[in-house]
């Protein structure tokens, strides 16, 4: 094809700016294509004019023509880098810390129960959770597996519910920060139902049960304005106390030493004298079953006791000297030196032992007959003075 | 007041049922009566237009009823009729244009030349042509006779002003003198006869002329203003209203496309294939190719009629 001349055949202004228009109908829009593709002064032309109106139209609104540009939208998208971030930012944090904000099950603190042979908490404190909270707050909102571990936790959720709603000032905190102070807040659901004794006035109660003494000093509350931070740091001084207690030879797990630290009361602890009681109050205190006003001991915490014959005690009953445990065999076990050494009690029931408890009034005295009380699977109850000697009640 | 049922062809084709359907409809939205314009003349005037450019259908071809009412649906009424009054100097019309055109005219023609005295000359001229201070046997035209209402008015009028820019560039620059020339046109020193290149290279020329020769219109166009103009790729994708990485992706896709037919070419005139690809590593100083003259190789056919003459014929 020969090259002409295309001085006099170009397309008009009227055709070329329809063509940069996309107004044509396609027929045209090809003829006048293939002229553009060969023609470079109709190409410079239709570029001028395009430049012209681009100008225009970033002259006349700046931003509406930064938006209609080619490639504004990667502009854009860029601006919108920070708030897509932020957003990124808050959604994950709510995803990693929503399963503790979801409602907690009715049993949310059973859950938490520790498995059997490890320290044993109150059944209705959340502490266990406290440390996958912790776990999960340390590291921080990108915590994956942390939140895993915490969604399925229900005292986490129960506690973290627990503060979300009476603590909204901790919610314009950060949210690990919130995440450390949810988990204490676990502790309110439990207060009802543990006793809220200090060391002394553990010690004056149990003085009390020994004669007719004084009515039990009332039991100073706790400040109200304490933190969920500050409760959470006693349970969690609390919970480590009961550990080593636990861990320590029965002889060795001084009580007033674990209440002390408890309550912060160590010499107030040492100055009152060592009831007969320690140890019976100490599985209240591990029970959380220890009624002060009527000297009645529930039975202590079974899990914390391993029998001579290899299993874990599942129920056991305290007074005065005399400690009882049955384990998972329904063998009955005394002890007469506080859970140091334990003996075997001959079997003098019928079916299986399945719970012992101390009878109400065994502060009284050993002199009762009735002291302990064992119950059996075939229904039928027995006592004893001295977790030796049994008869049908 | 003038009003523009002096315009030449006010006689016209005859307005059938379907145009006046469609006409019904757009007479009032036209505003065509505020500039004095009748409405038989508004009727000849779409006529007019339609039957001049065949209602966008190649020439030759029959434009059905609904090819010529998407015709008419596509054209800028209000502007087309404002330009009308324009042209038959309507004063109302003339300080409608003003209010609305003068700054944004400006502003092209500065964008245009690159220079605000430049640009107000460029704008200051055309305003002339366009208010009609040319006359030809008598009677005074105006450029905005040739708007049809196909694209917009302030997009005419730009690319009125870009025509005559590059008009006036291209005239002016045959006229500066030797010394001043910019480097390229300088007078070529004496080539010495050009040795016969080896055959395999008229060969390869051959295949990459025809090879580019068969591309389409707009792969032609793709390569022209990227390697010849210098275009960017925003500038060519803003064209083609399509995304630069779009035009990037064609782009590549373009030069694949040639390398392949070229060896396809060179094949079939009997070399390997092996050969074929070799005959590619040659140095490009050696081909004797004249790329922005294939580029730029236009049919005659194409526009072998002006708009003007065209619509002089249907009047």
């Amino acid at each position: 094809m020969k090259p002409i001349s295309q001085a006099e055949v170009h397309p008009d202004a009227d055709s070329l700016n329809a063509f940069a228009e996309q107004a044509l109908a396609a027929p045209e829009r090809e003829r006048i294509l293939a002229h553009i593709a060969g023609c470079g002064r109709c190409r410079q032309v239709v570029f001028l004019a395009q430049q012209a109106a681009a100008d225009a139209e970033a002259a006349l609104v700046p931003a509406a023509g930064a938006a209609n540009r080619p490639g504004a939208w990667r502009r854009r998208w860029r601006l919108a880098w920070v708030p897509a971030a932020a957003l990124a930012s808050m959604v994950a944090l709510v995803v990693t810390f929503h399963p503790w904000h979801a409602a907690p099950g009715p049993n949310a603190s059973q859950s938490a129960l520790p498995a059997e042979g490890k320290s044993a908490p109150s059944p209705l404190s959340p502490k266990p959770a406290l440390p996958e909270l912790r776990a999960a707050a340390a590291k921080g909102a990108t915590g994956r597996a942390g939140h895993e571990e915490a969604a399925g936790n229900a005292a986490g959720r129960a506690a973290a519910k627990t503060v979300a709603r009476a603590n909204s000032a901790a919610r314009r905190r950060p949210v690990q920060e919130v995440a450390v102070d949810a988990a204490p807040a676990a502790a309110p659901p439990a207060l009802p139902d543990r006793p809220a004794l200090s060391i002394d006035n553990a010690a004056l109660s149990a003085a009390g049960a020994f004669g007719p003494g004084p009515e039990p000093r009332p039991v100073p509350a706790q400040p109200q304005p304490q933190t969920a931070v500050a409760a959470w740091r006693q349970e969690q001084m609390a919970g480590a106390a009961q550990k080593k207690a636990a861990a320590a030879p029965r002889a060795d797990r001084s009580l007033h030493g674990t209440e002390g630290r408890f309550q912060g009361g160590r010499t107030m602890a040492a100055a009152v004298p060592r009831p007969q009681l320690t140890a019976a109050y100490a599985g209240s205190i591990e029970s959380g079953a220890f009624n002060p006003a009527t000297g009645q001991v529930a039975p202590l915490q079974p899990s914390a006791f391993k029998m001579p014959s290899g299993l874990m005690a599942v129920s056991t009953a305290t007074a005065w000297h005399h400690m009882l445990a049955i384990d998972r065999a329904g063998a009955l076990f005394l002890s007469e030196d506080q859970g140091k050494n334990w003996q075997p009690v001959q079997k003098q029931w019928t079916g299986r032992a399945l719970a012992v408890k101390a009878q109400a009034g065994t502060s009284a005295g050993p002199e009762l007959d009735s002291v302990f009380q064992m119950t059996c699977d075939n229904g039928s109850t027995w006592v004893s003075a001295d977790g030796k000697s049994w008869r049908a009640q | 007041m003038a009003g523009i049922s002096g315009v030449p062809g006010a006689t016209g084709p005859n307005v059938t049922g379907l145009d006046a359907t469609c006409f019904d409809e757009f007479w009032p939205a036209s505003g065509a009566e505020a500039y004095g314009l009748g409405r038989g003349e508004f009727d000849r005037l779409l006529l007019r237009i339609g039957t001049a450019q065949n209602y966008g259908q190649p020439q030759g071809a029959t434009a059905s009823r609904h090819e010529q009412e998407g015709f008419f649906r596509g054209l800028r009424l209000a502007d087309l009729v404002l330009a009308r009054a324009c042209a038959s100097g309507h004063e109302g019309a003339w300080e409608h244009f003003l209010a609305l055109y003068r700054q944004p005219l400006e502003r092209a023609a500065m964008a245009i030349t690159g220079s605000e005295t430049l640009g107000r000359d460029l704008a200051g001229q055309l305003y002339a042509e366009l208010y009609g201070l040319t006359t030809r046997d008598g009677e005074r035209r105006s450029p905005l006779e040739s708007y049809r209402g196909r694209g917009s008015l302030i997009g005419w009028l730009r690319t009125t002003l870009a025509q005559r820019h590059v008009d006036h560039h291209r005239r002016t620059r045959r006229e500066l003198p030797l010394d001043d020339a910019p480097e390229g046109c300088e007078p070529p020193a004496a080539v010495p006869e050009p040795e016969t290149p080896p055959a395999d290279i008229a060969l390869l020329a051959r295949a990459i002329e025809m090879a580019i020769e068969r591309r389409p219109a707009e792969e032609r166009l793709l390569l022209a203003a990227y390697y010849i103009d210098g275009r960017t790729l925003v500038e060519i994708g803003r064209l083609l209203q399509v995304h630069e990485a779009t035009v990037s992706r064609k782009l590549r896709r373009v030069a694949g496309g040639i390398r392949k037919q070229v060896v396809r070419n060179l094949r079939g005139w009997g070399l390997s294939k092996q050969a074929a690809w070799e005959a590619l590593g040659v140095d490009p100083c050696d081909l004797d190719l004249n790329l922005k003259k294939m580029l730029q190789a236009s049919s005659p056919e194409a526009f072998p009629e002006k708009a003007a003459p065209q619509e002089k014929a249907a009047r």
